[in-house]
């Protein structure tokens, strides 16, 4: 008997492992919200800035997946590659499996034809590979070679945009001003389904073709598609309680009641997106002195500033990386982070000579720290926080006045010549710290005040150490020995403090789990939630029926 | 005949000076496309801006007056060009999209409320003693004082979302046939709250001009004339008063006419409706001058055209005008 009830047991057991663990649930149509809002025009032409972010990732795809959240490059269409002893030269092997959705194989000759369209058009270059020194790309067996003219690993990361395309179909016409893609023939997970594009809507199914596979063995997505339905900012809240979406990449003020609404389902997710900081002009008075530059970064309490923001971003630190990286800035935190500490900034102010005058503002030599903080008008989350920041700065007699002025000019041909002092700025992280401290504190993007930066978000600081850091580790393959370099970058950084990191910005994702499993969340971050780009590919290729 | 020409030779001219703005307004507002395309959200990066204004064929050296006789030729050949925000698309092929559902229902709600308001504010007036009347009046001034938007929100919020009466957006039902008869039903059934917030927020403003047209025609000498020959009441209501009182009214029909492309803008934003107006907006923060353009072109046009007819009706329908027209 007892042997009986076990073996029931055991049996059950099994048959949940089965269910459970094994045999993956398919079918399904996610709905999904379009990141454009209002009209939907077909335009699935993956070289056009404009197209439907469907495009690339799930029509086209690229030569590897950069993942976005920790940084690391995975095989895609190719299946592995080297660098060069030199380093100049970087092989991929071109997978032999994949096939078009009209079941015609993927050739190296499209791959060639695809990376060479940037050499020739400055306009198709939009992995950026040629502008970053590409010479020459060749082609033999399955590997195909690029070589660069410069040492610099961190180009891998740009394959991860490079779009692979049937070389049949595109050299018929011109790649960039081509409207007639209506049915791409690419190698992606889905594909149009006829006939269902129109103004508001459009249906993706699954490519049958598609050359990666399932724990059942059986081709993937699990997904049979995806319907997207326009929607606007003003009624989305709406459709979200309603139930009418799966995905949605929208802000929601009141997100917490969507929550409620059904809080074993609806769920939220808002990774940290690109870094906002309290932009100081490191060349203008008094911002050139790094005790002033410290005190106020002393004023300020991130924490705080989030608090009151609706819904709430993810706080900085003064390291500035993402909390994924945060195991290089471990060092560099312990020896200069700075907390928020009122009665210590006021000194370390009176220390470099400044009294407080009669409207409770420090002044040394008839200059008060009395300055205008610039924000983009009409970013009313950031100037929410520019508000908070400016109370904070109050506390330790700095005042800011709030000054909106709209974006992109004057605010950012304003920053790029260096005319302002305060500013709420903001930079791109990019994949790895690596790539947000090159785009952010790289000597190549200083310029004399008065002259034009190559970004808005360069502060006016350069420094030595933190130039050599960032040029070493570009000829660095060794993932341990970069990471040492990125340390002593955010170190001098945070030695420097040449701005004060404050947010980031929320990357908006919303989804319900009440049709669907497998969404990444903040408990296993495998993706990066983004509607752009070949980001979401893997979420798609994860995600199952309940 | 001279009164005819006056207006067409007016019409042309006003034409010519809203196509010459129109290229020459948008490129004196501050910022440049592809620009405008980086966001604070977005992973663009500085580099890549030369790449975009390649594509865009902005790196041009060609004057402006160069670029606006080009424009000047293009428009004249129907050419709007290439949209930057949904490159690389033609204007054309975008607007098409668009346009038909703006139309559709701003067209519709306009003629709706202009004959139903003026309808009721010839009644109104006629019987403005009544407490019927200057309950009606009261009403629909106060409706009108509603902000659009807000009553928008609050008709999903009740017939929408609560009452699950009307879906809670867009302009038919995802996955019908095109052209099939459910498909036109489902069109209804999302048009009847846009059109509904549409109508009861402007049909007020037709109510009162009408009314106040109205009664002061009322007033004059001839009315009391022909009531006192006796004529029937609905004759002189109609053929005597309303006629005479309607011709502002005509004048202002046209104007909001031209309004049609661009006033959906709030509805399409609550409602999700995908329409032309939203496509406006999107089109000037995105800098997008193609699309501006064509778009703004299309207003001065209809604009232009709706006055010049309410000219013409007015010119028939006013003996004065078409007296001093010989």
């Amino acid at each position: 008997m007892k042997k009986r009830v076990l073996m029931a047991f055991a049996l059950c057991a099994l048959a949940v492992a089965l269910t459970f663990g094994q045999t993956p649930k398919r079918g399904g149509i996610l709905r999904m919200t379009p990141a454009k809002q209002g009209v939907l025009v077909q335009n699935f032409n993956p070289f056009s800035p404009a197209s439907l972010e469907s495009t690339v990732g799930c029509f086209y795809e690229t030569l590897i997946y950069f993942n976005f959240v920790d940084g690391s490059a995975n095989p895609w269409l190719a299946e592995k590659w080297s660098w060069s002893k030199d380093l100049k030269t970087i092989t991929f092997t071109i997978r032999s499996d994949v096939k078009y959705n009209d079941g015609s194989a993927m050739t190296v000759e499209d791959v060639l034809y695809s990376s060479l369209l940037g050499k020739e058009n400055k306009a198709l270059d939009l992995s950026g590979l040629w502008s970053e020194g590409l010479q020459t790309v060749t082609a033999s067996g399955r590997d195909v070679s690029f070589t660069f003219a410069e040492v610099n690993v961190t180009t891998l990361e740009k394959f991860g945009a490079l779009v692979v395309v049937p070389k049949p179909v595109w050299s018929k016409v011109d790649p960039l001003t081509w409207t007639g893609n209506l049915s791409p023939v690419s190698t992606g997970p889905f594909m149009l389904e006829a006939g269902s594009f129109n103004e508001q809507s459009y249906k993706l199914v699954r490519n049958p073709y598609y050359w990666q596979k399932g724990k059942d063995g059986k081709p993937l997505p699990y997904i049979d598609g995806i319907q997207y339905v326009s929607t606007t900012n003003e009624q989305v809240g709406f459709k979200l309680l309603a139930g009418e979406y799966d995905w949605a990449g929208y802000s929601l003020p009141n997100i917490e009641d969507y929550v409620k609404a059904d809080p074993e389902h609806n769920k939220y997710w808002f990774p940290e997106g690109n870094l906002v900081f309290l932009y100081m002009n490191n060349l203008r008075a008094p911002f050139d002195n790094v005790a002033v530059r410290k005190a106020i970064a002393g004023a300020i309490s991130q924490r705080d500033i989030t608090r009151k923001m609706s819904p709430s971003p993810a706080p900085a630190a003064m390291s500035a990386v993402k909390s994924t990286f945060s195991d290089i800035a471990r060092g560099a935190t312990a020896k200069y982070d700075i907390k928020r500490d009122v009665s210590k900034a006021k000194k370390a102010l009176e220390a470099q000579g400044y009294r407080l005058n009669s409207k409770g503002v420090y002044e040394k030599a008839g200059q008060a720290l009395s300055f205008k903080l610039y924000v983009p008008t009409g970013w009313t989350d950031w100037v929410g926080a520019a508000e908070t920041v400016a109370g904070q700065l109050k506390e330790i007699g700095v005042e800011a006045t709030i000054t909106q002025a709209a974006w992109p000019d004057p605010y950012q041909y304003a920053l790029e010549k260096g005319d302002w002092d305060l500013a709420i700025s903001f930079i791109s992280v990019g994949s790895t710290p690596h790539t947000q401290f090159t785009r952010w504190l790289h000597s190549s993007r200083f310029a004399p005040l008065g002259e034009k930066a190559l970004t808005f978000s360069n502060m006016r600081y350069k420094s030595e150490t933190v130039d050599k850091a960032l040029d070493a580790y570009r000829s660095e393959p060794n993932p341990a020995r970069q990471k040492q370099y990125m340390a002593t970058v955010v170190e001098q950084f945070m030695k420097d403090t040449p701005c004060v990191p404050l947010f980031f910005n929320p990357t908006w994702f919303i989804y319900s789990t009440r049709n669907f499993t497998g969404f990444p969340s903040p408990a296993d971050p495998y993706a990066w939630p983004i509607v752009n780009g070949m980001q979401k590919t893997p979420i798609l290729l994860r995600l199952q029926k309940r | 005949m001279k009164y005819f020409l006056k207006k067409l030779g007016l019409l042309a001219f006003t034409l010519f000076v809203s196509v010459s703005l129109n290229f020459f307004l948008p490129r004196l507002m501050p910022g440049d496309p592809a620009r405008a395309l980086l966001d604070k959200m977005d992973n663009l990066q500085p580099e890549q801006l030369d790449t975009i204004r390649a594509a865009f064929g902005l790196d041009t050296d060609e004057p402006t007056i160069v670029q606006y006789g080009h424009y000047l030729r293009n428009t004249l050949k129907g050419d709007l060009g290439t949209s930057f925000s949904r490159f690389p698309m033609p204007v054309a092929e975008v607007m098409r999209v668009a346009l038909p559902w703006s139309i559709g229902l701003m067209g519709i709600c306009t003629v709706i409320s202009f004959t139903l308001g003026s309808a009721i504010g010839i009644a109104a007036a006629w019987k403005r003693e009544t407490r019927l009347a200057s309950m009606t009046v009261g009403f629909f001034s106060f409706v009108r004082s509603f902000p659009y938007f807000w009553l928008g929100l609050v008709f999903i919020y009740f017939f929408a979302f609560k009452g699950r009466l009307f879906p809670i957006g867009g302009a038919y039902t995802v996955g019908v046939d095109r052209g099939t008869a459910a498909w036109w039903l489902s069109v209804l059934r999302h048009g009847t709250l846009p059109a509904l917030t549409i109508c009861v927020s402007s049909l007020g403003a037709w109510i009162l001009t009408m009314r106040n047209n109205m009664i002061n025609v009322l007033a004059e000498d001839y009315i009391t004339v022909a009531l006192a020959k006796g004529l029937p009441l609905q004759r002189i209501k109609s053929m005597y008063a309303a006629k005479n009182a309607i011709l502002p009214s005509v004048t202002g029909f046209a104007m909001s006419l031209g309004f049609v492309i661009g006033g959906g803008l709030v509805t399409e934003m609550v409602f999700a409706y995908p329409g032309i107006g939203y496509m406006l907006y999107q089109a000037v923060n995105a800098k997008d001058y193609p699309l501006m353009q064509a778009i703004f072109l299309f207003i001065a046009v209809a604009v232009l055209i709706a006055n010049f007819v309410a000219d013409i009706a007015v010119m028939l329908l006013d003996p004065r005008v078409r007296d001093g027209a010989k």
